[in-house]
This record gives structure tokens, C-alpha cells and sequence, in this order.
């Protein structure tokens, strides 16, 4: 029982590590400041939620996991907000999109 | 309602049943709701309304596992892109006029756009949403009126386009243009 339970949580875990491992690679790559936060914020919080969930599994019923259950609900309320209040600052600000449409045109004008 | 879920949070994180903890944990709240009085009872703007009698709760289990669901799909699509080599972004300004009873709505709307990933909900200036999206595959969900829906779902039986104005912006020149 003990041993699948472990699995299970490895298995989680590591899918989380890797959401956080992409979202990470995400900020490199993505053109403008909008798509960065879309890797910042969704991968790496569907990463945090995979770990715990991982570590939920692993700890079975008991007080830990629920403190663990919690968190992910605070996560899951406060990730929009926090993305959607630096979008929104950064679009009231006048900052102009990337759009990948734009690159395409240019490249004809040439 | 509130002195519950406060107790309950209380219980959850104390783990102590006997009467010192919960007599503290009592007064604890006691304090909490009498200084959030005053927040609960403010109105910032007119239709903001504090009771979730609105909601329909057997639909709201629903919606949160679809929710989850969609999650954790669109997530794996944006793995996909991010990782891939080429990169095959199509960035993407939508704006569009939402139908909804509540303001309340309008927030569970907006926050599950925030929450998918690839999609991003940027303002909401009373009916109209200003979302960014990274491709084209992720504001599909949106464009099609399957997510206003669902969200109308929730507090109303009657089903109708809850979209309205939509307008895909692919380009600076276009927006300019307005």
C-alpha cells in the first residue's frame, strides 16, 4: 500500500518539477512582458499544485495534507488575481503587445 | 456562515480539540469578524452583494472539476508550445461584451480565464473583457461561448449567447485603426 502510494506522489511530484522546469525555460523564450506571465503564472502554478498534491498523496489522511489541501485553494484564488493586477498594470500603462502577426508582415515588406 | 468556515480553518490548523484551544480559537474569530464588520458591510460599487444564495451548488461542484479538467488540458498545451522548437506562437488580443446577471459572475468568468492557461484576462471595464491569448487553440474555449455558459450555468437555468461584440485583434495596425 505504502509503495504505490509513494509512486503515485513521485509521479506527481515530477510532473510538477517539470511544469516549473518549462515555466522557468517559458520567461527565456516568450517575446513580450504579456506571454512571459503566462508562463510564469500557469505553468508554475500548475507545478506548485502537482507538487502538493504529490505530497498530499504521499502524506495520506491526516492534519498535514489538510493544511496541504488549503493551500492549493489560497494558490488557486490568488494566482488570477496577482496575474490579472500586473497584466492590468501593465496595460493601463500604455505597453503595447507583441504580436506574432506584426513579425510576419515585416518580413514581407522586406 | 463565515464564524464556521473561520472555525473550521482554526480546527485545521490548530488540531487540538480540547476546550483552552477552542475557547481561543472562539475568541480568535470572535475578534476576527467584528474588525471585517465593517469591510463586509461596505459596498464599493452597486450590485456588489456578500451571499452566495444566487449560486447553484450542485452546478458549482460541476463547474469546478470541469474547470480543473480545462486546467490541466490547456496546461499541457502550453508545455507544448513553450518546449517546442519552433515555438508556434500566434499571440492575440480578444475583446468582447459579456452578458452576465452579477458582478459576482463577471469575476468567476474572469478569474477562470486568468486561471487557464494560455489565456489572460487583462481588464474588465463593466461589460467588456480585454483577454490576451497565446494561441489560437487557446481561446477557442472562449470564443465559442463555452466558458461564459458554463458560468451562466451557475446561476441561471436558462441558456443563451452570453457573448457579444467579439473581436480577435492580431495585429497593431488594426488596433490602431479603432
Amino acid at each position: 500500500m505504502t509503495e504505490i502510494q509513494n509512486i503515485i506522489s513521485i509521479i506527481f511530484v515530477v510532473i510538477g518539477i517539470i511544469f516549473m522546469l518549462v515555466g522557468s525555460i517559458g520567461i527565456i523564450r516568450l517575446p513580450d512582458f504579456y506571454a512571459r506571465t503566462h508562463s510564469v503564472s500557469k505553468s508554475d502554478t500548475l507545478g506548485i499544485i502537482f507538487v502538493i498534491l504529490g505530497l498530499v498523496i504521499y502524506e495520506g489522511l491526516t492534519q498535514s495534507s489538510l493544511k496541504l489541501v488549503l493551500i492549493i485553494l489560497f494558490i488557486f484564488l490568488a494566482n488570477p488575481v496577482g496575474t490579472h493586477a500586473l497584466a492590468r498594470a501593465a496595460y493601463k500603462r500604455g505597453l503595447n503587445p507583441f504580436y506574432t502577426d506584426d513579425e510576419i508582415d515585416e518580413e514581407e515588406h522586406k | 456562515m463565515s464564524f464556521i468556515s473561520l472555525m473550521a480553518f482554526w480546527v485545521i490548523m490548530s488540531g487540538f480539540f480540547d476546550l483552552i484551544h477552542l475557547g481561543l480559537g472562539v475568541l480568535t474569530v470572535a475578534g476576527v469578524m467584528y474588525v471585517n464588520y465593517q469591510l463586509k458591510m461596505h459596498r464599493f460599487f452597486d450590485d456588489d452583494m456578500d451571499d452566495l444564495s444566487e449560486v447553484r451548488f450542485g452546478r458549482s461542484v460541476y463547474y469546478l472539476l470541469w474547470m480543473i479538467l480545462q486546467i490541466v488540458v490547456a496546461g499541457f498545451h502550453v508545455v507544448g508550445i513553450i518546449i517546442r522548437r519552433k515555438m508556434p506562437l500566434h499571440t492575440t488580443m480578444i475583446t468582447f461584451r459579456a452578458n452576465l446577471p452579477s458582478a459576482h459572475a463577471k469575476m468567476i468568468l474572469g478569474n477562470s480565464i486568468s486561471l487557464t492557461p494560455g489565456t489572460l484576462t487583462i481588464d474588465i471595464e463593466d461589460d467588456l473583457f480585454i483577454v490576451h491569448a497565446i494561441d489560437d487553440k487557446s481561446y477557442e474555449g472562449i470564443t465559442s461561448d463555452k466558458m461564459p455558459r458554463e458560468v451562466l450555468k451557475l446561476f441561471q437555468k436558462e441558456e443563451r449567447q452570453v457573448i457579444e461584440d467579439l473581436q480577435i485583434i492580431t495585429r497593431t495596425e488594426t488596433k490602431e485603426n479603432k
